[in-house]
Parts: structure tokens; C-alpha cells; sequence
């Protein structure tokens, strides 16, 4: 069909107000979107270091505008404790750059031999919903011991779960990861340093060779029981000699510019050169010195 | 050596010479009292706000991660350029032997002496610790530019001290035998102390012209390694737009340009100020605003090597610096230095009728204003656009403008440099007046010498004839 020039005009400005209102229709929207609140993702581990000392860890994650999932900085979050008696408040805080929240677990709050529930949650944010995470833990203990049998040494990990009374309990069939402490982190002794615990709740790994350790061999042995669903994480350290003596190699370069102490040939022309001006100006002034000299001679 | 104050032909126009400059000393009109406390203030102004710095911290600046190196640094390279400006003038022109050069050396040292007093300072205001600048000496690593610099400027500092001092000695003698009788206890005792007892002997002025040779020559190099090392402390830093290895030379040509221009204003300013249009003529003009001009050039050419090279081949990240300048929120600012601070007055300065007193001296105030801006150009932009951004950072921390009170220290600073001029000036003479009698002498021998020759010429056609 052919288009008179008057429905032309008709049809060109109905398409003018459609794409507008579309335009407009979906600006909308998105500012809809933008008041509804996004969704977060909170993870919750527990962590006890070689030291006892207890911490929970939140991990809040979200998808970003393109649909990436991304650590969420600065949110609150709570912390709580769910028992029979009920939920009792822990501690609040900020997550960090990495979207972790952490806090110590006290001390004084005994776990019975259910476990205790910990409980993470983002309440009232502007930007998310209400999410939490729970995780039930009993606590746990790593004891690590050395020895040398024949040419072989041997680390042993006993696994314990602490009762409400303090008595200790073998914990058998649970993973226990051999590793030692570098700069940046632990370093796993060998691909296969994962030993399950025997029914007294033992662990044996066989020390390897040529692991190098500091200048005297010394090296921090750990052994860690990881991401357990009953006991969370839990470490236990040990320093030994057993590691090979680092031998630290001769600079190459003692003196260069990148290196503490300036080359030589850089000292002396920096002092031939500031130490010829400077002497110059000593000259100058002995010079100047001796206009004085002059005239209190000629005065006397 | 012949005593230099007594063979003057006329006595008349020695006492003339000498009253013309002592005038001015120790008197202070009312407009001086009222420029002398409007520095002052801003200057007491500056002071108070840089105690508060300290107080509170550089957070109380605009400068954040990215921009670590603001107004201050900025000015501190500005001022070390000024002070350029009495050793082009005072040394080159000394070495030369340029007559002309002689009501404007001393004007032009003080200049150079006060904007390295001053532009030394600047670096101590960067640093939120100044207390720690000594480390920088206790524990300073010579590979460092840092060090460099700090003994470089030190150097010169002390070489421009003594550059500035030795000339005055015989005028300060003057000042102590004519003035004293009516001068305070303060300057009584500076004359005293600062004339070294000088008595205008031929054995003082052997000393005397021995040491200014020595210094003349050696101020030269020390000079041109000072804004060569400060060139250095952006050249060997590892950034966008200073990853330039003709930077040092550039710095060089820039604080010329700057510092020569800056010796038109201050000549300009004392001759007004001081009525001295008799001794800084038309012709000091004339010759300073060619070496301007020349100076212009040079920079030109260098502003073109440090810009169309890069530019030519728009490496990344360099390439973003680059567009920011040419056509980004940088481009305003940057073409209008290169057309309205070098290309306009280099057009101007080329006509005679651009190198007037009053032309040159505007053109002047342009070059020297647009020069602080450029510095300003250099230094920001270069530290927004890092090789590796700077993560986690406030994005308002990605732009940079100072805030008051980097502008209230650093026209505090400014202030104290226009105090220290203005004050020297009351208490010493502001030309040397040894050197414009000397001048007045070396100009009657040719006059006499003129005369003998055309006497001889008239002479022997009245005995041809």
C-alpha cells in the first residue's frame, strides 16, 4: 500500500512517540530498578590458629551491574551465636576491600558437645536485602609432634575435638593438610601432603628432603584441618630444623644504583666534582677574608 | 691598579651617581609602608596556614594518592627557573664584558638569591614531615635525584650568596661611610660588618676582582646543573610525559626563558619605583627583550621536541597523557601557553616596537605567568595518568585542584620573596654603583679618545689645506 504524504506525516510522528515512549518507558524501569535493593551472597567459616585464638570470617559477595559476581566492600555485618537458650548478639563490622568481615569468637562461650551455631547476617542495608549464613562448629584441636625414625622424619598430627568438659576425643576419618610457612603463605610439603586421620585420630606424614629452610634450616611446619563442615578450619604450627641450610649467593652487584650502597665511580666524580666548586668557594671567601686582614694592617 | 673612585673626570657626576642610588635607602614613602605591610600579611597569612598544615596534616590539601606533587612542587620548579635569571644576565654578560649589562646585575642577583631562598623552601612545605628533611642528608642515597638536588641547590645557593655579596662589598663601604651618620644601629652594624673593612685599595680590588672572575665563571655550570638534576627528579621517574630523556636541557631552556624575562620585571620595577630611567635606558630594554626573544625561540624548540616526538607516535598510556593536553580537559590551559606565553611574545618581541619598556615589560608578565602555569602543566596532569592506576582510591581523588590552602602558602611564599626584594633594596643599593661609575669612566676615555682622534683629523686637513 502507498502511503499518502499526509499519513506519511501521520506515520513518521507516530513512530517519533513510540520510540519515546520506549526510550522513556525503559529509563523508567531502570530507575525502578535502581530503588529495588540487590542481592547478596554471605559465606561463613570458622578459622582456629595454632594459637587457639577463634575468629569467624563472613565472605559477602554480589553480581555487579554486568552480572559478575564481585566482593561487596563495606557492608555490615552481624554476628551471632544460636543456641538452645537462644541467639545472643557477637559483634558487628565493616566488610574490608576483599568483602571480608571478621571478628574473634570469645573465649567464654563454651560449645557443648552439639556444636555451637554461628550465624552472619546483613540487616537493614539501603543497597541489599536481608541474607545470612549459619554454620554449625564443634571445636577441635591439632597437636603436632616430630620424630626421626631411622633416616626418615616423621610429622605426626593428633586430632581432637575439645568436650565441654576439657576432655579431648579422637577425631578420625578427617583430612589434615601438611605444609610449611613461606613469605606469602603455606606452602604444601608435597602434592599429595593430605593424610586422613586413623581411629586414635592420627595423621603421619612423611617429612620430604631438600626442603630448603633459613639461613640455620629452621622451618615452621603446619598442619591444618580445612573448610571441615563440623570443625571449620583449624591449625597447629611447629618449628623445626629439619629444613636444608639456605645458602644465601654473593651480590653480584654490591654497589649499583638500584642497591643500598652507590658505586664507586659515582662517589668519586660526585666528590671530585662538589669537592672542587666547594673548594672554589673556600678560596673565594679566604679571598675576602683577606680584604679585612689588609686593612687592619694598614690600620695598625 | 688604579683606584677606581678617584680617576672619574668629574667629581660632580660621581656625587651625582652615588646620591641617585643612596636616595632610596633607608626612606620609606607611604606607598612603601603600605606595599611593605600588604606583604607582610600575606606572608604572615602564608605562615599561619602552613602551621596549621603541619597541625592537621597534607590531608588538609587537595593533594591525595595520585597527585602527591602539587602547587608546591609546581612552584618550587618555577622559582628555581626565576633564579636563573642573575647568572644569564649578571655572569654571561660579565664574561661578555657588555657595558649595558651594568645598572641591572645587581637586580638580577637578588632575584636569582631570593627565588632559591624561597624555591628551596617549597619542597620542606611538600613534605608532611619536614621535620624528617634531614634524614634526607643523614641517610640520603646518592643514586637518589633527591639528593642531587638538595646538594645542587645547596650549592648554588651558596655560590649565588657570594655571586650577590662580592660586588656590593665596595658599595656597602659606601653606604657605611656616607650613610651611617643618619642610618639605625641595625644598619650601621650591617655596613660595619658586611664591608669587611674595605678601603677602595688597589690590593682590595685585586682581591676583589680575583674572587668575582672566580665566581663569574664557576656560577655558570653550577647554575645550568641545578635545573638540569631538577629536570632530572622528573626524568628519572618512571611516568608518562617525564619518561623524556631531553628533559633535562628543556628544564635548562625553560628556566631561561623564565628567569630572563623575570630580570625585565624587576628592571622595569626598580627604575619606576626608584626614578632610574636615566641609567636603566631604552637600550637595556632593547637587549634584554632580544635575549628574551632568543630565549623564546629556544624553548619553542624544545617545547616542540618534548610534545610532536611523542605525539607522532602516541605510545598507550603515553597517548592518553597526550590527548588529555591537546584535547582534553588539559587542552585550554596547554594551547594557550604554547600560542599566548611563547609564540605571541616571541611575535611581539621581534619588533623594536615590542622591546619598549613598557611593551617588553608586559610581554614579560605573560611569559613569566605563563611559565609557573606550564610548570603546573608538567607536573599534574603526568601524575593523574600513572603506568598502574591507583586502585581503591575516591574517583574525586583522580582530579586535582589546589585548594586554599596550598594557594595561601604559596602566595605567602611569593609574598616573602617580594618582602625580601623590597627590604634589600631599603637597606642596600639596588644598582652597583662602582660598576655604573666604572661604566661612566670606560664611556669619557672613548669620548676623550673620540675627541683626540677627531681633533688630529681636523688638524691635519687644516694643514693639508
Amino acid at each position: 500500500m502507498k502511503l499518502t504524504f499526509k499519513n506519511q506525516i501521520v506515520f513518521k510522528s507516530a513512530l517519533l512517540i513510540a520510540a519515546t515512549v520506549l526510550i522513556w518507558s525503559t529509563s523508567y524501569t531502570r530507575g525502578q530498578q535502581v530503588d529495588k535493593k540487590k542481592t547478596a551472597i554471605v559465606e561463613l567459616s570458622f578459622y582456629k590458629n595454632a594459637a587457639g585464638v577463634r575468629t569467624i570470617v563472613a565472605n559477602v559477595s554480589a553480581k555487579n551491574d554486568s552480572g559478575k559476581l564481585v566482593f561487596v566492600p563495606g557492608i555490615k555485618i552481624s554476628f551471632y551465636t544460636s543456641t538452645i537458650a537462644g541467639k545472643s548478639f557477637l559483634g558487628e563490622t565493616l566488610t574490608n576491600e576483599g568483602g571480608k568481615a571478621s571478628i574473634h569468637f570469645p573465649k567464654k562461650i563454651p560449645i557443648d558437645t552439639s556444636g555451637i551455631t554461628i550465624i552472619a547476617q546483613i540487616e537493614n542495608d539501603k543497597v541489599y536485602e536481608d541474607a545470612e549464613a549459619q554454620a554449625s562448629v564443634k571445636d577441635a584441636r591439632l597437636v603436632l609432634s616430630l620424630s626421626e625414625v631411622d633416616s626418615s622424619r616423621l610429622i605426626s598430627a593428633l586430632a581432637t575435638e575439645i568436650l565441654p568438659d576439657g576432655e579431648q576425643k579422637p577425631i578420625p576419618n578427617v583430612e589434615v593438610n601438611f605444609g610449611i610457612q613461606r613469605l606469602f603463605g603455606i606452602m604444601p610439603l608435597s602434592d599429595e601432603a593430605k593424610v586422613t586421620t586413623d581411629d586414635r585420630g592420627v595423621a603421619i606424614f612423611n617429612f620430604p628432603k631438600e626442603i630448603k629452610g633459613d639461613e640455620k634450616g629452621n622451618i615452621v611446619l603446619v598442619a591444618s584441618i580445612t573448610d571441615n563442615e563440623v570443625y571449620g578450619n583449624v591449625e597447629a604450627t611447629s618449628v623445626s630444623k629439619w629444613g636444608e641450610p639456605l645458602v644465601v649467593e654473593k651480590n653480584p652487584f654490591p654497589r649499583a644504583l638500584w642497591e643500598p650502597k652507590a658505586p664507586i665511580i659515582l662517589m668519586i666524580s660526585f666528590s671530585i666534582i662538589f669537592g672542587g666548586i666547594w673548594f672554589t668557594y673556600g678560596f673565594v671567601v679566604y679571598q675576602i677574608t683577606k680584604i679585612e686582614k689588609i686593612e687592619k694592617k694598614t690600620s695598625a | 691598579m688604579e683606584n677606581k673612585n678617584i680617576i672619574i673626570t668629574s667629581n660632580n657626576n660621581v656625587t651625582s651617581i652615588e646620591n641617585d642610588f643612596l636616595k632610596p635607602i633607608g626612606k620609606y614613602s607611604p606607598f612603601n609602608r603600605l606595599w611593605i605591610g600588604f606583604l607582610l600579611i600575606i606572608a604572615a597569612w602564608g605562615v599561619a596556614i602552613y602551621i596549621r598544615q603541619i597541625y592537621f596534616g597534607l590531608g588538609t590539601t587537595a593533594m591525595r594518592n595520585y597527585v602527591s606533587w602539587g602547587l608546591y612542587i609546581s612552584t618550587f620548579v618555577f622559582f628555581i627557573g626565576i633564579s636563573h635569571s642573575g647568572t644569564l644576565v649578571s655572569a654571561i654578560l660579565r664574561i661578555t664584558n657588555k657595558e649595558w649589562r651594568r645598572p641591572i646585575t645587581r637586580s638580577a642577583e637578588l632575584l636569582t638569591w631570593v627565588s632559591l631562598l624561597f624555591g628551596g623552601i617549597m619542597p620542606v612545605i611538600d613534605m608532611g614531615r619536614p621535620d624528617r628533611v634531614f634524614n634526607l642528608v643523614i641517610f640520603g642515597r646518592l643514586q637518589s635525584p633527591l639528593l642531587w638536588d638538595i646538594i645542587c641547590i645547596g650549592t648554588y645557593f651558596v655560590g649565588s650568596s657570594l655571586f650577590l655579596y662580592l660586588p656590593m662589598i665596595p658599595d656597602i663601604a659606601l653606604c657605611r661611610d656616607r650613610l651611617s651618620a643618619n642610618a639605625s644601629q641595625f644598619r650601621k652594624w650591617i655596613y660595619r660588618k658586611f664591608s669587611l673593612g674595605w678601603k677602595d685599595t688597589p690590593n682590595n680590588w685585586k682581591r676583589l676582582e680575583k674572587a668575582m672572575h672566580i665566581m663569574t665563571i664557576i656560577i655558570i655550570p653550577i647554575a645550568v646543573s641545578v635545573h638540569t638534576v631538577v629536570g632530572y627528579i622528573f626524568a628519572m621517574t618512571l611516568r608518562p610525559g617525564w619518561n623524556s630523556t631531553v628533559f633535562g636541557p628543556y628544564f635548562v631552556a625553560g628556566a631561561l626563558y623564565s628567569g630572563s624575562a623575570a630580570v625585565v620585571l624587576i628592571m622595569a620595577a626598580f627604575r619606576k619605583m626608584y626614578h632610574l630611567e636615566k641609567y636603566i635606558t631604552k637600550k637595556q630594554f632593547n637587549y634584554m627583550g632580544q635575549i628574551v626573544l632568543a630565549l623564546t625561540l629556544i624553548y619553542a624548540y624544545f617545547n616542540l621536541n618534548e610534545y610532536a616526538v611523542p605525539a607522532y607516535k602516541m605510545a598507550s598510556t603515553e597517548g592518553f597523557l597526550l590527548q588529555d593536553l591537546f584535547s582534553g580537559s588539559y587542552s585550554v590551559v596547554f594551547w594557550t601557553l604554547q600560542f599566548g606565553t611563547v609564540l605571541l611574545p616571541a611575535i611581539i618581541l621581534a619588533f623594536p616596537k615590542g622591546r619598549t619598556p613598557v611593551m617588553a615589560s608586559i610581554v614579560c608578565v605573560v611569559i613569566v605567568i605563563g611559565a609557573w602555569v606550564k610548570r603546573y602543566i608538567i607536573v599534574i596532569p603526568t601524575l593523574l595518568h600513572p603506568y598502574l592506576p591507583i586502585q581503591n582510591v575516591p574517583i574525586s581523588w583522580t582530579q586535582y585542584f589546589p585548594n586554599w590552602v596550598e594557594w595561601s602558602i604559596t602566595f605567602g611564599a611569593l609574598a616573602g620573596i617580594f618582602l625580601v626584594i623590597t627590604l634589600f633594596a631599603k637597606i642596600f643599593p639596588i644598582v652597583s654603583i662602582w660598576e655604573v661609575k666604572e661604566g661612566r669612566e670606560i664611556e669619557e676615555k672613548y669620548k676623550q679618545v673620540d675627541n683626540a682622534i677627531r681633533n688630529e683629523k681636523e688638524n691635519v686637513q687644516v694643514a693639508i689645506s
